[in-house]
């Protein structure tokens, strides 16, 4: 649950894409281990996507976001409350509705272009949660060039004040931008519990993948930080 | 009057249970208890040492600040749920490059149970009992030992105070690795310490080493029922073996008190 690791998604991660073209809208949410199998036809949600007449440039900085809370019952995965109105240039954003409940991905597709939790294709956002402190050195486990370093310190939480401020840093996202295989910042520090927002564009199904997650020859070509 | 009387002094007596204390060697026990409002699982071995022994009529030994000698080792889990506030990750909005502000939903999660231990101590309580002596027989052999005729009250406050120590170092190390933590470990630490005190931990430590001081008995004598005294000298003269009838022990109180061994023998 708490290892960084975009390609299961648990309760302290969203996974959010931004639905770039219209048409058919459609996705099916799964076991993380099934995240690279092909799509079961007979278990996709599917949603209509509107055209929008807005141009590229406008439609990148615009959009609604519409939140799926996916939940689990009787070994099935759901997506409850799902979005009706759905306009081309909004994103969607998944995250687990139940505590206890297994990892999970979202694999699906919007007009002809595929998208999947556990490959980060294009403007697409993982977020993670770190709860312990350390030093994660991140990599794609699908071989790409691209990594970084996320340094976790603890905040001195001494007394009433220092509690109540260690909680407020809780609510301060912090972002990590990813074009191709440039990713800025490489190295970010942050304090204990605070979220980083994966943004990720222009790549081809890359993942963040703490190193010590992947196998030796991984760990060793992944990026130098 | 018996056939054969075998007296020992204070000092003698005292080296029987000596090697009494060293013949019965360490015993080890499990077992669980409560430990405040947990129930904690427990392994313990313990052995007997030294004291000074005062001889009593009719017969009794007294072994004054004997050395119960333990390790004792506790461990539990911890509902953190049942200590800490219910814990949210709140909604967090920052702006992303391709979308306007993005807003992840409220998270919360579940608080853990962690295992706590075991933790080990080894340490030492003093205490005072009698003993009656009682002679039985034992197979083909006659024995005497000393059996403790009331389970003694044993002081266990510094004991327990150090284990208290060693269980709150535990805790708190235990606590670190629990993510998102951090805001709340002190107050963890606190409520959690605020449950396990001396008291506590007197309250599980006393019965179990009152197990291993219960019904304690120390065997000080034995010899064969049947011995030889003469061996075989020939065709025309036999071995010789007698027969202990009756074995008996007592304390007799005179100018000097001593341990005396009573035994009638026959033919065997």
């Amino acid at each position: 649950m708490h290892e960084l690791d975009s390609r299961t998604l648990g309760p302290l991660n969203c996974f959010v894409q931004k639905v770039t073209e219209a048409g058919d809208f459609y996705f099916e949410i799964r076991q993380s281990s099934a995240g690279f199998c092909p799509v079961d036809e007979k278990s996709v949600t599917r949603v209509k996507v509107k055209a929008n007449k807005a141009d590229r440039a406008q439609m990148r900085t615009a959009g609604t976001q519409h939140t799926v809370p996916v939940s689990y019952k009787d070994g099935v995965f759901q997506a409850q409350e799902m979005p009706k109105d759905i306009v081309q240039g909004d994103a969607v954003l998944f995250h687990a509705a139940m505590r206890d409940a297994p990892d999970f991905a979202v694999t699906g597709q919007m007009g002809r272009t595929p998208f999947s939790s556990t490959e980060l294709r294009d403007q697409a956002v993982f977020t993670h949660a770190f709860g312990l402190p350390g030093r994660y050195r991140w990599a794609d486990a699908n071989g790409a060039d691209v990594g970084g370093v996320i340094v976790v310190e603890n905040e001195p939480a001494c007394g009433k004040a220092g509690a109540q401020r260690a909680l407020e840093r809780l609510s301060e996202g912090v972002l990590v931008h990813i074009v191709g295989n440039k990713v800025k910042p490489k190295e970010l520090r942050i304090t204990t519990g605070q979220t980083v927002f994966f943004a990720v564009e222009d790549c081809d199904g890359i993942t963040i993948t703490d190193v010590s997650l992947l196998g030796d020859a991984r760990r060793e070509k992944s990026a130098p930080c | 009057m018996p056939d054969i009387q075998v007296a020992v002094d204070e000092a003698q007596a005292a080296l029987l249970v000596s090697k009494a204390q060293a013949l019965l060697g360490t015993q080890s026990r499990s077992g669980s208890g409560s430990l405040g409002p947990f129930t904690a699982n427990w392994n313990a071995s313990a052995g007997f040492s030294g004291g000074t022994v005062d001889l009593r009529a009719p017969d009794i030994i007294r072994i004054a600040n004997m050395n119960l000698n333990f390790t004792v080792g506790i461990g539990f889990s911890l509902d953190l749920g049942d200590f800490l506030p219910e814990f949210c990750i709140p909604r967090i909005c920052i702006p992303i490059p391709f979308l306007p502000d993005l807003c992840t939903p409220r998270i919360c999660i579940n608080w853990p149970t962690i295992s706590i231990g075991p933790v080990n101590h080894s340490g030492t309580v003093n205490f005072t009992a009698d003993f009656r002596l009682l002679a039985s027989q034992d197979g083909s052999d006659w024995k005497i030992e000393i059996q403790i005729m009331n389970v003694p009250s044993l002081s266990l406050d510094a004991i327990s105070a150090l284990i208290v120590t060693a269980l709150i170092g535990a805790i708190s190390l235990a606590l670190l690795a629990v993510p998102f933590i951090g805001p709340f470990l002190a107050l963890a630490a606190a409520a959690i310490g605020a449950v396990i005190g001396v008291a506590a931990v007197t309250g599980l430590l006393g019965p179990i080493l009152s197990l291993f001081v219960n019904g304690l008995s120390f065997e000080i004598y034995r010899q064969p029922q049947v011995q030889q005294v003469l061996s075989n000298m020939g065709a025309n003269d036999p071995a010789v073996s007698i027969k202990i009838d009756t074995l008996a022990a007592q304390v007799l109180i005179s100018d000097e008190d001593e341990l005396v061994i009573d035994a009638d023998i026959a033919p065997a």
